[in-house]
């Protein structure tokens, strides 16, 4: 059965109608959400709440845009509403960094430089959250997911031109962010 | 090629969006340019460690959906209404309009009220008229108020 026909049959009640459509999105969702918390079960929980919105708001999909675009665009929204309430605006402290660079200028075990990847990793998120909600999401949905522009233009409602010049400028300021960080020979952290 | 295009032309190379020629260019800048290698190298160790490996969700996942999902629709009963107020409105649009149209269809016109009836209806006491011809006094009077409340007669039902 089409999409459309189960999201139809899914808007006069049927449930089995929605759970076949949503477990279609169940990764590309919980995916989405681990993106920006990396951290399984808090993922787990936006996902759940995603699924839980646009159960309630399936009757307001109008089959104006493809119904993946309109679901993902819905799933964006709830996220950008969970992080705007839980904002942390986290310092990023020269200890953390520092141990990170150290791990990878040093000949270390293989165990050791595992360990310093993670970190080095953990950091940059950390300076990710620090940027403006509108950088996060775009460097989010491209970088981190791997989005096309269109899509993402479709999620965000914006035009391609419009991810392209804001891609840019959120890269550039992720950058300034973490030059105190960088290797000065560039690219070590 | 001056830096700051060298910087767009290089972000865009990360998204594969670069053509040959404009490739060609820019590769030929970073060959001079020590600072925009920098930037590059930069770049390509920032946006690789924005790359992670999926995870996959907590055991029962449909499960725990479908029991949070049953909870909500028994403390929000309101999510029915939203369900099907879609096709409410709709339909009770067109019960209001059938009931404003059988009013218009069915309700009394003009030409249909008697006298009395019409000027009961502009809040007029119909025993007026009535009132003044027994009240005249002359003959003459009186005879032609009957003369023209004949002529009425036949546009006015009485």
């Amino acid at each position: 059965m089409e999409e459309n026909e189960l999201v139809k049959k899914a808007q006069v009640g049927s449930h089995e109608a929605f759970t076949m459509i949503m477990k279609k999105y169940e990764q590309k969702v919980f995916h989405l959400a681990y993106s920006f918390v990396q951290d399984r079960a808090a993922a787990d929980d936006l996902a759940q709440e995603v699924f839980i919105k646009a159960y309630f708001s399936l009757p307001k999909f109008r089959f104006q845009s493809e119904f993946g675009t309109w679901f993902y665009r819905v799933a964006v929204n709830h996220i950008k509403d969970y992080l705007r309430k839980t904002a942390r605006r986290r310092e990023v402290s020269l200890e953390d960094v520092e141990e990170g660079r150290l791990a990878v200028e040093d000949k270390i075990p293989a165990r050791e430089k595992a360990r310093a990847d993670e970190q080095r990793k953990k950091m940059v998120f950390q300076v990710l959250e620090t940027l403006p909600q509108n950088y996060r999401m775009i460097l989010t949905l491209r970088d981190v997911r791997g989005l096309p522009y269109e899509e993402i233009g479709q999620v965000l409602g914006i035009s391609a031109g419009t991810v392209d010049s804001r891609l840019h400028r959120a890269r550039k300021m992720l950058r300034k962010k973490m030059m105190p960080f960088i290797g000065q020979e560039g690219g070590g952290l | 090629m001056k830096c700051k295009d060298a910087e767009k032309r290089l972000l865009r190379s990360f998204d594969g969006e670069l053509e040959g020629a404009t490739k060609a260019e820019l590769d030929g800048h970073l060959k001079t340019c020590p600072g925009c290698r920098k930037k590059q190298s930069q770049y390509h160790v920032l946006l690789e460690n924005l790359k992670i490996e999926d995870a996959e969700p907590l055991p029962y996942f449909w499960e725990r959906l479908e029991t949070k999902l049953r909870e909500k629709e028994r403390v929000e009963p309101w999510s029915i209404w939203a369900k099907w107020s879609r096709r409410a409105v709709p339909v009770a649009l067109t019960l209001l309009l059938l009931f404003i149209g059988g009013l218009a269809f069915f309700a009394p016109g003009e030409e249909d009220l008697s006298q009395s009836e019409a000027l009961l209806l502009r809040n007029d006491n119909p025993l007026a008229e009535t009132k003044t011809f027994f009240e005249e006094t002359r003959l003459e009077n009186k005879n032609m108020m009957i003369i023209f409340a004949a002529d009425e007669k036949d546009s006015i039902r009485r």
